[in-house]
């Protein structure tokens, strides 16, 4: 096999779509692939992780950031900054908060989802082990009824 | 002398479109060198009306002899939604079912009562589609003798009584690929009945001549869809996705359908539909294309895809289905999209990175060298007939 790895293409495309910022209202007509009422969205904990640590990286805004720039230009926008700045700043706060909150929350549910897999697989494996003493107890009547 | 085993399949013929069909007509052919093979099947080509369209009772193709026989009542579309309604709501009574399948059709009782009178002739029945009347009705009279090839993909009629019987009748199971016997042992938890998996074997072309086909249908730079053109196969979602990446997108990019068309095509100068086409302008035609895209959501194996794959065209198909996903990963070889942007984002890479997408379709024409060949798929049936 070429030294190449499909999965790999395929999140570099999904990390190139999600940096371009697509969304569905670029679009002009609904997704409907992702709408079909007969299906269910592919969960992949690996994107799931993936978006959750942009989500932590990410989740707080300061609204400075920016370089307004110099001469007479930068001069106005650093006067019209000052001049909203006292609303802006309590509104980004606020937002940030609940951005932190969101990135939290989303941690959780990882968090959980996470421990749910530990348990479904310790209760898989204690399946198989029934399931192989049925079968040695199926084997032991059959045994008992031959004789 | 050679066993006679019997093929039950609701068309069959040169003139039938449909995979499961034409894989039928295929597995009959190659095990003629090992077996006395015959197919019943009806007088049937076109799958939604069920219209009697062939007039012989009996013919000989490629060497398989065809017992056909009547279709009794052809499609009707009208009752057949009114029922399929009462499906879809959940308010299709068990007694029902029977009458679902009748209507779903082809509905003919002469070929049960032959496969009922003639178990004896057979060592064994191959009944190939789990949705149609002739298996349904023709599988549980001689389950003792039956290898299903069910082509099931995760479809709601899987839900019904009347097939969740079926599923526990054959001696054996011959799947197209591991995710339909997944599927199967998932839904009926069946697993203690033998089987195997089958596929199909492709011919890889040796003489391929790309720029002649390119002349004489005019085509340059485009992507190629190949099947019916219905909306089960999506095909519609592909046309809107298509002229979204037009808008979206300058270039000279074109969408060419090669199929019989089910339903409108849009008037775009960017689709060119030619129409059904014999297999060597197929083939030349798939090999041209910069890709293959196959947006069908209910496949059980796509010989397209794997045919695109033996010429080494690249391949995008539609993720929410897992065997083409399964094909994709098991081959390292292919893309599947989700939506829309994971569409274009494909195709747009696939035009521009050469060197990834041709290690790609090196991955994936050794995928259909190392798991579809004839001599694999024609043991392996054997074997299981063999087991009866």
């Amino acid at each position: 096999m070429s030294d190449v790895n499909v999965e790999v293409i395929m999140r570099e495309i999904r990390n190139d779509i999600r940096r371009k910022g697509f969304t569905e209202e670029m679009l002009s007509f609904d997704d409907v692939e992702g709408r079909d009422p007969y299906l269910t969205l592919d969960f992949n904990i690996d994107e799931l992780k993936d978006t959750i640590e942009q989500l932590q990286e990410n989740n707080y805004v300061s609204w400075k950031a920016n370089s307004v720039g110099h001469g007479i230009k930068g001069l106005v926008k650093r006067i019209i900054r000052k001049m909203v700045g006292f609303v802006v700043a309590q509104a980004m706060d606020a937002q940030n908060m609940y951005n932190r909150n969101v990135a939290n929350a989303f941690m959780e549910v990882q968090e959980y989802i996470d421990s749910q897999n530990r348990l479904t697989n310790q209760y898989r494996k204690r399946i198989c082990e029934l399931q192989d003493r049925v079968e040695e107890l199926e084997r032991l009547i059959g045994e008992c009824n031959e004789r | 002398m050679k066993d006679k085993i019997c093929f039950v399949v609701q068309r069959y013929g040169l003139d039938v479109n449909g995979g499961a069909e034409l894989q039928c007509r295929l597995f009959a052919e190659h095990l003629l060198k090992r077996y006395d093979v015959e197919v019943v099947t009806t007088k049937a080509i076109d799958y939604i009306s069920w219209k009697n369209e062939y007039l012989l009772n009996e013919e000989t193709i490629n060497g398989v002899r065809i017992k056909r026989f009547p279709v009794e009542r052809e499609r009707n579309l009208k009752s057949f939604d009114e029922i399929n309604k009462k499906f879809v709501k959940g308010t299709l009574g068990k007694d029902d079912e029977k009458k679902w399948v009748e209507e779903q059709g082809p509905l003919s009782t002469q070929l049960i009562d032959y496969i009922k009178a003639n178990k004896k002739t057979y060592k064994a029945f191959v009944f190939f589609t789990y949705l149609y009347y002739p298996t349904v009705m023709g599988l549980p009279e001689v389950a003792d003798k039956a290898i299903f090839v069910p082509e099931a993909h995760d479809e709601p009629f899987l839900k019904m009584d009347i097939y969740k019987r079926l599923f526990y009748m054959p001696r054996a199971f011959f799947f197209n690929t591991e995710e339909e016997k997944h599927l199967v042992q998932q839904k009926f938890h069946n697993e203690n009945i033998p089987c195997l998996i089958g596929g199909i074997g492709i011919d890889i072309p040796e003489n391929l001549n790309v720029d002649e086909y390119k002349k004489k249908y005019d085509l340059n730079d485009y992507i190629v869809y190949v099947g019916r053109i219905d909306e089960g196969k999506n095909c519609h979602i592909l046309f809107r996705y298509f002229e979204e990446y037009k808008k979206r997108n300058n270039n000279a990019l074109k969408l060419v359908l090669v199929g019989n068309p089910v339903i409108d095509i849009p008037i775009n100068d960017d689709i060119i539909p030619l129409g059904f086409v014999d297999d060597e302008d197929k083939t030349n035609i798939i090999a041209g294309a910069k890709i293959l895209v196959l947006p069908s959501k209910f496949e059980s194996l796509s010989m397209v895809v794997l045919e695109a794959m033996s010429v080494k065209t690249p391949v995008m198909v539609n993720g929410k289905c897992e065997v083409l996903k399964g094909h994709c990963i098991r081959s390292n070889g292919a893309l599947y999209y989700n939506n829309y942007f994971e569409f274009e984002g494909q195709i747009n890479y696939l035009l521009s990175h050469e060197k990834e997408s041709d290690m790609m379709c090196e991955n994936a024409k050794q995928y259909v060298e190392d798991n579809y060949q004839w001599s694999v798929v024609v043991d392996n049936l054997s074997t299981l007939v063999e087991g009866i």
